[in-house]
């Protein structure tokens, strides 16, 4: 019982990981809270489920290509929409955000009904078992290629070009720009970069969940905790904020009962608020405004 | 704004009265007038309408008979309809402007236990007799309300077929696992399961109040897991219950029996599934494969065609139950033979019979005693009606999983 409770959250967790990293990135670049991450991933599992109905495509071949997809809608919600009112108010940002979200989910309610989909693959449902342990088959392998997602991202921010200009522009716009760097695209990469992680966790998503139009309400308020407790902009915070939340509710579910899961996930919200403003591993210029 | 539109459905309506006097006052007939304040805007449109069609099936039904017989005198219906944009208090406005403008000599009434709860007061102060077929919170029928009935079983009914049917298996089963999101329905459905499973002897071996939405099920099956029931009830909506068998099934958890007070008979149940859901059970109001008939539908495929054809759409069972309501009041008012509320209501406990959607016979507190919830399970992929058995297409499989 014990073990399965760890097995549990552990592999809840990096699903929630991997859904909080893009949303944390946005914030911590831009000081964008992007209400629509939600819809992002739910976009994400029915871009997964019709390329799974239509041809055949398991979700995870097909993840290069979900990911593919979302930055594209990323990168123009950022170009065409957010680019506009950068640095105006967060306020704005978030009425524009929360706007698009319900965009989004009442065209995915006109093109794809309220109707509750599923991407059943052979696989689907099956678990490994170690010991006593049963560890399900493909919450395992999401969980590795979300901490290998996880680890891309980190070092396509520390290592690659692109990357280092995200994170100057994060530290200080007007000097990035001194440096040549175009803040508005930097922009408009990392928005897509975002969408594009948002699209993998609904593409895992997709294996494990009914898919609706509603479906990334579910995960919100998961992604705003996670990202808080791990340091708004933080990467390598949010994974380990998200295995540290999946733990907490597995933990809370099984000595408290189920119905605490969210009540003791969301006190720890407020403790860290209280005790921890930056998160776990926060840094102090990260979600700024500069 | 409001007002002016307010002023625009009365002028409007009051225009259809007019015609519809035009049109009697050549023949003189008796009408019986009844009230109808459903939603058809807002939350609740949906069910609304279909409630609203159900009952005009029935009131179509019977005049096309000729009406409705009283002490040698031939009413005909007509049902005097607002729409009350899934409002509590508007409902409550309308259904006293139906009972002191309109007069009407009875109401059906609307869609959900918390609309109803508040017309339920105004009409009970005018005496006015209501059928309300989708009114099911139990906390309705505890009141004392002498003129409010439902002919469908109510909330805390939501599973107990399902027991009832593993009360016919043999060995027994010993434990039950009964888990559900927090939220009211499901919450009066799995209590209502509780005591009737530990009345029936079977002992309540884990419970679990999820939240509503939760993204993740796999803590309440590690819960079950270690509870090793031989049932799982699951008192949630569909999405939840897709998620409960997923996760069940992840961690390898094969009761004898998974029972869901959520309709396991619709295709999402079915595709989202695959075959994790062979040998799942599940409660339903209504199915057209229901074989209990009346004088105006023989069964309820044949309710399903007429309703199909009039309205171009397939009903849900908010229109059987609306189409049931009339039946049975029609038959309340024939066996009274008066339109007196007191009378009526007389006959209302005394009447036993069936239609097309339920079997009948009412309790002193508004209930129906023999309610007909069905249970359908999964077998080799289609859904097939195995209890009650009078109506039954299969033989339910038990243990579930038995033979595949």
């Amino acid at each position: 019982m014990l073990g399965q409770t760890i097995v549990n959250g552990l592999l809840t967790g990096g699903l929630y990981a991997i859904a909080a990293i893009g949303f944390s990135m946005v914030w911590g670049v831009m000081g964008i809270i992007n209400m629509a991450h939600g819809s992002f991933i739910m976009l994400g599992a029915y871009v997964s489920y019709i390329v799974f109905a239509g041809l055949g495509i398991d979700p995870f071949a097909s993840l290069p290509l979900t990911m593919a997809v979302l930055f594209v809608l990323g990168y123009l919600v950022q170009r065409l929409l957010l680019n506009r009112l950068m640095r105006t108010s967060l306020l704005l940002s978030l009425v524009l955000t929360f706007g698009l979200d319900l965009v989004l989910i009442n065209l995915c309610l006109l093109v794809f009904s309220a109707d509750l989909r599923s991407v059943n693959t052979a696989y689907t449902s099956q678990s490994l078992a170690l010991g006593p342990l049963l560890v399900p088959i493909v919450r395992l392998a999401v969980f590795l290629l979300a901490l290998m997602l996880a680890g891309g991202f980190y070092l396509f921010l520390n290592r690659a070009k692109a990357g280092q200009a995200i994170l100057a522009t994060a530290l200080d716009k007007e000097t990035a720009r001194l440096m040549g760097i175009d803040p508005l695209k930097v922009y408009a990469l990392t928005a897509g970069a975002g969408a594009a992680l948002a699209g993998a966790a609904g593409s895992f998503a997709s294996m494990l969940y009914p898919i609706s139009p509603n479906m990334g309400l579910t995960f919100i308020g998961s992604v705003f905790v996670i990202t808080v407790l791990g340091g708004i902009g933080s990467i390598e915070g949010a994974v380990l904020a998200g295995l540290l939340y999946g733990l907490i509710q597995s933990f809370a579910a099984s000595l408290l009962g189920v119905n605490y899961e969210e009540i003791v996930a969301f006190v720890m919200f407020l403790v860290i608020l209280v005790l921890r403003p930056q998160g776990l591993l926060g840094k102090r210029f990260y979600g700024e405004p500069v | 704004m409001k007002a002016r539109g307010f002023a625009r459905l009365a002028a409007l309506v009051s225009c259809g009265w007019l015609l519809v006097l035009g049109a009697l006052g050549a023949q003189a007939q008796d009408v019986l007038k009844i009230g109808v304040a459903v939603s058809q805007s807002g939350t609740f449109v949906r069910e609304g309408e279909f409630l609203r069609d159900g009952y005009q099936m029935w009131a179509d039904s019977a005049n096309a008979a000729g009406g409705i017989k009283v002490g040698g005198k031939t009413y005909k219906v007509q049902l005097v309809t607002y729409d009350d944009a899934s409002q509590a208090q508007t409902s409550a406005k309308l259904t006293e402007k139906l009972i002191t403008e309109d007069k009407v000599r009875f109401l059906f009434g609307p869609y959900s236990s918390g609309i109803a709860n508040a017309t339920a007061a105004i009409s009970e102060r005018y005496k006015i007799l209501t059928i309300a077929p989708l009114a099911t919170a139990t906390n309705l029928f505890t009141r004392g309300y002498q003129y409010f009935f439902c002919p469908t079983a109510t909330g805390n009914a939501g599973l107990w077929p399902v027991l009832y049917l593993l009360q016919q298996v043999t060995p027994k089963p010993q434990s039950v696992a009964i888990v559900g999101p927090d939220d009211l329905f499901p919450n009066i459905a799995a209590e209502g399961a509780k005591t009737k499973a530990e009345e029936l002897g079977l002992k309540v071996v884990y419970t679990a109040k999820y939240p509503k939405g939760a993204p993740d099920l796999s803590a309440v099956a590690t819960g079950i897991k270690a509870g090793n029931p031989d049932i799982v009830l699951g008192s949630g909506y569909s999405q939840d219950s897709i998620l409960l068998v997923k996760a069940m099934r992840e961690l390898r958890i094969v009761p004898k029996a998974i029972g869901l007070a959520t309709a396991v008979a619709v295709p999402d149940f079915r595709t989202a599934l695959g075959a994790a859901a062979e040998g799942v059970m599940g409660v339903d109001y209504w199915s057209p494969a229901l074989t209990y008939g009346d004088q105006y539908f023989k069964n309820s495929q044949q309710f399903y065609d007429d309703f199909s054809k009039k309205y171009g759409h397939p009903p849900y069972y908010h229109a059987a139950a609306g189409a049931a309501a009339g039946i049975i009041l029609q038959d309340a008012i024939e066996t009274a033979q008066s339109l007196d509320t007191v009378k009526v209501r007389e006959a209302m406990l005394k009447i036993a019979g069936e239609t097309f959607y339920t079997r009948y016979k009412f309790n002193p507190d508004g209930t129906n005693s023999v309610a007909t919830l069905y249970v359908s399970q999964i077998l080799n992929g289609e859904p097939k009606t195995v209890f009650p058995p009078d109506v039954a297409q299969a033989h339910y499989r038990y243990p579930a999983t038995a033979g595949k």
